[in-house]
């Protein structure tokens, strides 16, 4: 574009300043951040025996590699949940107003305000063997669920969670879009499936990754949920860490699991930022 | 017309109680519990008492806590909105050569896991001379909402027709006025999910506030899980139970003095 | 603007906390001590009967901080030249670990006379560098209403349990929490102390356990909720779920005897020397009566008399064994580790 390569006097100052507004956030990230990163990562390799011990125990161990890789499904599991739940979801909060509005933000929230070990505690009596899912089987004839201490029911309780993260992130995004483009689309003869697959779903594109984005990291750091809701057999990282930093307090262990799903999260997240840049602000034409 | 006013649905609105139910279960059944007038945790209560809120409302353990949550909260969601806003504006505008990477950079504290975080700025606060300050207390819990806010507001940033803002820029606005009057409108839906997450997060969070707390600075959920330790019984569901009717207070509030098409989410492109 | 109030809260907020007082004088008496204690009726109990006994005596005040173990520890690795906490309560490990980092103080009579009343088993083993105030064994809790001969030995009710006796309606402590290790080793004691049977035999009885709990409240919430019949559990508070209206649980130690927690107290090094009169309150015949009565764990003072209606509930020390914390402690990483590999 000519305008970048010869900017005119205000807008290239205007330009300048919004550049610097990068630094306030770096700089603090790299004091609050990489300080007590570096921390943690001089300590994965303070531990006795070599200097890479600890990364090796995590990489020559099949169980440990199956631990980071059931960790990875679940966040995908959470997010693909949240995403088919929570997009409907965003569509209402944005279109509704007044009341209904407030009703539903209300309620995609109030979960989150409950401490997790009480909303734990929730889920036990409505997922649990004489719980109210098997109650509300059994009347209806169907055979008791096994929900509890199992995958499925510990992805119920995250998705519960997570889909404000979901909701709202989509809704803010909606709420920019010019209810003015759909109406065209509908006259112009699409039926409310098109509508939605041609129009909205690419300009709401960054609200869906916004909203993935942060369900699948804060699953994937998640724990406490997962501890009470699960048992041995559905093991995750960050609930391994836990168990490094507190009943075997070995800061070393804990501190290269840590950095090894820091850098796997990481790359997964450049990778999406470099291929999937913002500016799909077309609609696409069919 | 406010933006997006051409209504729900009916199947939209369906599925909307439908999901509300799905949110609501576990709470009906936590606020259930918290009004039982047994000593110990039952569903269904067995008798209906207000005692674990009253015993709630009068314990300082509890009470100072709560407060200390409300000004943690409140504290660490300015500063993310602070540093996050103007961070994402800047990436947005400027195709950086490495911003995907800067991106990334800014994002991957959410790749760590907390408890590891916590750790960790436990002692490098000590080395820096913080240890047990409110400061290093925010600082913990910005630096895990800061990408919140960053990605919301990204996300709409992104979306938003950049040439109204040159417009004011050539008319003679200056830059903090072409933010207050243009920007600012047009991003005031990510801003507020960036802030309501931020909020949430930073009053629901344990591991952090768990090793950087002193005595004066304890959180709630860090004084419940200490209490959770153990004692079992209703008080900690009727402080759940109280949490979730503040907020509700609150938004009825804002949603009487406001009206929530002008206040939450609203872009105003008409 | 809103960015300049911002920065100038922060820089205000900077300001008034850095400028607070952060160490004492290690001559002059110091205006408090803090002092650390679990959340809930133990908190209470500490301010009631410890804290009230230190402030009369000293009139200096204290400060309770209510946490976990491993939360305390980090605070005081963190900062070890002006730890925030000058008498901590670990967990056996806990204090162990901190010993050896050269974190704490080595009491003797001359600082906390009341420690000669005190039984070896309860100080010895950390080198004197900490002292439990209270005992408190696991034993067994079970529905006495679905169950009606309940095992006499651990052995009995291990075997019984792994030959499906009880159902799947069994809960048990998990190899990962953070008495789960300690617990193993008592395990292996009842069959000749071979770790390996220890994990047999766990691996035999969980097909019939509900769930091998990590934290304490959940196994309680199992079986207030008759999810489970029959658990092994902590006495203390086995009393206190019996004794709130639930005569249908019953709880009893099985042969030969139960192992037993304990709260280490133990003075850290930076802390004033004031703060060994708060330990030795601690261990006084009126705070152990006192805190025994809120908290129902008998205390290790071997002097006390406790009146009747509490002594009823508490095992006597000879009921009790101490597991030998400074060997397992090699081990807990390679038995954590088995647990997490072996028991999915």
């Amino acid at each position: 574009m000519a305008r970048k390569d010869r900017p005119i006097g205000a807008i290239a100052r205007a330009g300048y300043a919004r550049a610097a507004g990068l630094i306030p956030m770096m700089l603090f990230l790299v004091v609050f951040f990489i300080g007590p990163l570096l921390v943690n990562f001089s300590q994965s390799f303070a531990g006795p025996g070599t200097m890479f011990r600890e990364y090796r125990r995590i990489f020559t161990d099949g169980y440990y590699l199956l631990v980071i890789f059931q960790t990875v499904l679940l966040g995908c599991a959470v997010t693909i949940g949240c995403l088919v739940l929570g997009y409907p979801l965003g569509m209402a909060i944005a279109r509704a107003s007044g009341r209904l509005k407030a009703a539903l933000m209300f309620a995609v929230v109030a979960p989150l305000l409950v401490n997790v070990v009480v909303r734990s505690f929730g889920w036990m009596v409505i997922l649990g063997n004489q719980g109210v899912v098997n109650w509300i089987g059994s009347a209806l004839g169907l055979a008791p669920l096994e929900l509890m201490y199992t995958w499925w029911g510990i992805t119920i309780a995250l998705v519960h969670v997570l889909l404000p993260f979901m909701a709202l992130s989509i809704a803010s995004v909606l709420e920019g879009i010019d209810p003015r483009l759909e109406e065209a689309a509908k006259v112009l003869g699409a039926n409310a499936f098109n509508a939605l697959r041609l129009v909205l779903l690419p300009l709401s594109f960054e609200g869906i990754v916004t909203g993935s984005i942060l369900v699948f990291t804060a699953t994937v750091g998640s724990f406490v949920t997962i501890m009470l809701l699960g048992n041995a057999s559905t093991m995750v990282l960050p609930l391994l860490i836990y168990q490094q930093l507190t009943v075997v307090s070995d800061w070393a262990f804990a501190a290269a699991m840590g950095t090894t799903l820091l850098v796997l999260v990481a790359t997964l997240l450049w990778v999406q930022a470099r291929f999937m840049r913002p500016g799909w602000r077309q609609a696409r034409t069919v | 017309m406010a933006a997006g006013a051409h209504g729900v649905s009916r199947g939209l609105l369906a599925y909307s109680i439908g999901i509300v139910v799905f949110l609501a279960a576990p709470i009906v059944i936590v606020v259930g519990v918290a009004f039982t007038s047994a000593d110990f945790v039952s569903f269904p209560p067995t008798g209906v008492s207000l005692r674990w809120f009253k015993r709630v409302i009068s314990d300082p353990e509890f009470l100072g806590p709560l407060w200390n949550s409300a000004k943690l909260g409140v504290t660490s969601t300015f500063v993310s909105l602070a540093l996050a806003v103007p961070a994402a504006l800047a990436l947005v505008r400027h195709r950086f050569r490495l911003g995907a990477a800067i991106q990334a950079f800014m994002l991957s504290p959410l790749s760590l896991p907390t408890i590891i975080l916590a750790v960790g700025l436990l002692f490098f606060v000590a080395r820096i001379g913080l240890a047990g300050t409110f400061l290093a207390l925010v600082a913990g819990h910005a630096v895990i909402t800061v990408p919140y806010v960053l990605r919301t507001v990204l996300a709409v940033y992104s979306g938003v027709n950049r040439e109204v803002e040159e417009a004011a820029t050539v008319l003679g606005a200056g830059p903090f006025r072409a933010f207050w009057h243009i920007t600012l409108p047009l991003i005031m839906p990510g801003v507020l999910a960036g802030a309501i997450f931020s909020f949430l997060l930073s009053f629901d969070e344990v591991p952090v506030a768990l090793l950087l707390s002193a005595p004066d600075t304890t959180t709630l959920p860090v004084s419940i899980l200490s209490y959770l330790v153990y004692n079992y019984d209703p008080a900690v569901a009727a402080v759940s139970a109280l949490q979730v009717a503040v907020i509700f207070v609150l938004l009825l509030v804002l949603e009487r003095t406001f009206g929530l098409q002008r206040v939450m989410f609203t872009s105003s492109n008409k | 603007m809103k960015r300049i109030a911002n920065v100038t809260a922060v820089a205000a907020l900077c300001a008034m906390t850095l400028s607070g007082p952060l160490a004492f004088g290690a001559t002059d008496k110091p205006d408090k001590i803090v002092v650390t204690a679990f959340g809930g009726v133990w908190a209470e109990s500490v301010k009631k009967n410890y804290a009230s006994c230190f402030e009369k005596k000293t009139g200096v005040k204290v400060e309770v901080v209510t946490g976990e173990s491993a939360e305390w520890l980090n605070k005081i690795r963190a900062n070890p030249d002006h730890s925030p906490i000058d008498v901590v309560t670990l967990s056996e490990l806990d204090s162990l670990r901190a010993g050896r980092e050269g974190l704490l103080s080595k009491m003797t009579t001359s600082e906390v006379p009341n420690l000669a009343q005190v039984p070896a088993q309860f100080h010895v083993p950390w080198g004197d560098l900490g002292v439990s105030s209270t005992y408190g064994p696991m034993g067994i809790m079970y529905n006495s209403e679905k169950i009606s001969d309940p095992p006499k030995s651990w052995k009995d009710l291990i075997d019984g349990i792994a030959a499906g006796k009880y159902g799947k309606k069994v809960a048990w402590p998990s190899g990962t929490y953070a008495w789960g290790p300690p617990f193993i080793w008592f395990i292996a004691q009842q069959y000749g102390g071979d770790v390996n049977v220890a994990f047999d035999k766990l691996k035999a009885m969980k097909p019939y356990v509900v769930k091998f709990w990590e934290t304490p409240v959940d196994a309680l919430n199992l079986f207030a909720t008759k999810q489970v019949d029959i658990l092994a559990y902590w006495d203390g508070r086995s009393y206190a779920f019996i004794n709130k209206g639930n005569p249908w649980a019953k709880f009893y130690i099985p042969e030969p005897n139960g192992m037993t927690s304990l709260v280490l107290f133990s003075k850290v090094k930076s802390a004033p020397p004031i703060a060994w009169e708060y330990i030795n309150c601690v261990l006084s015949p009126e705070a152990q009566v006192g805190n025994a009565e809120m908290i129902r764990y008998p205390g290790t003072n071997k002097t006390v008399a406790y009146p009747a209606d509490l002594k009823k509930d508490f095992t006597p020390f000879e009921r009790v064994v101490v597991p030998p914390y400074d060997q397992i402690i090699e081990k807990i990483p390679s038995w954590v580790e088995r647990w997490n590999k072996e028991m999915r």
